[in-house]
């Protein structure tokens, strides 16, 4: 299905001085979608951003948006608004100043600045604070106006810079939910980047993973999870085990690889040859343990262990299993099957195709 | 714990006692003499009241040579003011936001009037008019005085920029505004604060400067160095200075006293 594309990244690099900030960048966005871009500090994404705000200048590439070339424009001359990490709100003024300063700024009369202006403010909840100082605001407040100010121009595209990133947990969780509704009654398109993967699985449509100044992977957040493209990115969402080794056989639909003495078994992909180094990936969840050798079944991975720790995190409980080749792996299980100790021996199982072969 | 409660007491008394000695005394009880004897009817500085006069104030009006050093005074001080500030405000932008060899050049230059003596950069000044052959006058003052106050200016102004979160200028430009209204709307008002204390502080430097005055100043005098033209060869002239400066301070209290009714506390 071809999708319609209001934004598009093409071949983006960005230099600082000797110092590579983005490799190659690609990136296509959709209308109406809500993309986050996730990805550990330093890895790029608020760079990206600020090319597509027009804060930066890419040192080698384009940046389209409805087909035309906006690489050269400055911020005042795109549709797209930022909302900073800082917020960077206009101290010296107040919630409505602060809101209708784009809107004077367009020349725009004033009854309609004012009707605009409450609008949005009604839209996000603080309407009574409108004569308030800025400065006189609490956390969430300050947030709420400086998502409206950018709201109230009706931007083709919404930037949103780790904008949670000062606030408690809490408060957190109460405005991603607030901001999910805001995406859907708006219907515009949100580019939102953070570095907090809870937040990402959360917001998202689709989730671009960045790291060491690359995209490494775009896509909807259950085939990120899934089918992880990279090393990094299988580690990055969620929870995984990621087990390297070199090929030893290849079969139709399988491989299997030798991994300090233990073979593993695990799906073919394409591009891998014997003796070439590949790495594996299955989530705990997908492991289960049993106190007996269960007979042996078609398609799964069963390997003896011992139990050498145990941790509770509510509904469920972590196992990390000591395998006989001395390496560690993580199994979860829902709490109320959680019946092993520490130093209990047991059996860990997988399908062959709950693992993710990635070659990276 | 009745012992702390009595330390606590103890310090806080001190520190209160402190204060009113330091300020009360040392800077409040000059500036009170200062006014008692603009209106004691003698012209010496004895420990004694000889009743009440206006004289003082009155034999102002009769010392051209007065009123035209303060006149002169005033405009050195405006045009130095006005100048500096124009001069002072871009290189505060470059100082915090460039970096390179210009800006370490530039900073070295500010440093020079906190760490030479006022009476070394009077003395290179003078030489400088010397032997360039410019004729001293009134120009050749404010002209060294906006030399030096410019660095003072830059010293007050800097911090502020600093401090100014450089995302809010982006958030403008993000906003429509381009760069002009934005340095209008948002960069301005922000820094505006310590752009209003550089001026008075320049004001009130360049208005009670002797030291370059001295060396810089043609026949025409400002009100420092007439001062220092007339002490101890124009008899009966100490009371009238002091009657003069009662009136300045007196003008630039209320001034003070109304920027900070403004709401520009900040500013100090």
């Amino acid at each position: 299905m071809a999708r319609d594309v209001v934004l598009k990244v093409e071949n983006v690099w960005k230099y600082f001085g000797s110092v590579i900030a983005l490799k190659d960048i690609n990136l296509e966005v959709y209308r109406g979608e809500l993309l986050v871009l996730l990805g550990p500090s330093g890895s790029g994404k608020s760079t990206l951003l600020r090319i597509i705000a027009g804060l930066e200048k890419p040192t080698k590439g384009h940046v389209y948006m409805d087909g035309e070339d906006i690489t050269d424009l400055p911020p005042y001359r795109r549709d797209t608004s930022m909302v900073f990490q800082s917020l960077a709100l206009f101290p010296n003024m107040t919630v409505y100043d602060n809101v209708a300063y784009g809107l004077k700024i367009r020349k725009i009369p004033k009854d309609e600045i004012d009707r605009r202006v409450d609008e949005i403010l009604e839209l996000v909840k603080i309407k009574e604070l409108k004569d308030r100082k800025v400065t006189k605001l609490s956390g969430g407040q300050r947030q709420r106006v400086a998502i409206a100010r950018s709201l109230v121009l009706h931007p083709k595209v919404l930037l949103l810079d780790e904008p949670l990133g000062a606030l408690d947990l809490k408060l957190r969780k109460e405005l991603h939910v607030e901001l999910k509704r805001l995406h859907e009654e708006i219907g515009n398109t949100w580019i939102f980047v953070t570095h907090d993967q809870e937040e990402a699985l959360t917001l998202a449509d689709r989730i671009g993973i960045m790291n060491n100044g690359m995209l490494e992977q775009v896509g909807d957040k259950w085939d990120l999870y899934e089918k992880p493209a990279t090393r990094f990115v299988a580690e990055f969402i969620g929870e995984t085990n990621l087990i390297t080794g070199k090929v030893k056989e290849i079969y139709e639909k399988y491989i299997v690889i030798s991994w300090k003495n233990i073979n593993i078994i695990a799906p073919r992909v394409s591009g891998v040859d014997r003796g070439s180094e590949v790495a594996v990936s299955i989530r705990p969840e997908n492991i289960s343990i049993g106190s007996k050798p269960i007979t042996q079944r078609e398609g799964t991975n069963i390997y003896k262990g011992e139990i050498v720790d145990e941790i509770f995190k509510g509904s469920y409980v972590t196992y990390y299993v000591r395998l006989k080749n001395g390496e560690v792996i993580r199994a979860t299980v829902l709490s109320k099957d959680a019946e092993y100790d520490v130093e209990d021996q047991i059996y860990i199982y997988w399908d062959y195709d709950k693992g993710v072969t990635i070659t990276d | 714990m009745p012992n702390e409660t009595i330390k606590n007491k103890l310090i806080k008394w001190s520190l209160t006692a402190y204060t009113i000695i330091v300020i009360g005394f040392f800077i409040y009880f000059p500036i009170a003499i200062l006014y008692i004897y603009s209106v004691n009817n003698t012209p010496y500085f004895i420990p004694e009241w000889r009743g009440f006069t206006l004289q003082w104030f009155m034999k102002i009006f009769e010392r051209s040579d007065l009123i035209n050093s303060i006149w002169n005074s005033l405009v050195i001080a405006l045009l130095v003011t006005s100048v500096s500030m124009a001069m002072g405000i871009p290189p505060s932008f470059y100082l915090v936001r460039r970096k390179g060899k210009i800006r370490d050049i530039y900073f070295l230059y500010l440093m020079i009037p906190f760490i030479i003596p006022w009476i070394i950069i009077g003395v290179a000044d003078f030489i400088f008019f010397w032997y360039m052959g410019i004729e001293k006058s009134l120009l050749t003052a404010a002209l060294a005085h906006i030399v030096y106050s410019i660095p003072l200016i830059v010293v007050i102004i800097t911090p502020r920029i600093y401090s100014l979160d450089p995302s809010i200028e982006e958030a403008s430009m993000d906003l429509g505004a381009d760069e002009l209204t934005t340095f209008r709307k948002v960069t301005f008002p922000l820094i505006f604060p310590s752009i209003a204390s550089a001026a008075i502080i320049t004001f009130a430097w360049s208005f009670d400067n002797f030291i370059i005055s001295y060396f810089t100043l043609g026949n025409e005098l400002t009100w420092p160095v007439w001062i220092f033209s007339v002490i101890g060869k124009v008899p009966r002239i100490m009371p009238v200075i002091n009657a003069m400066s009662v009136i300045i301070i007196t003008l630039s209290s209320i001034a003070i006293y109304t920027l900070a009714k403004k709401g520009l506390t900040e500013l100090f």
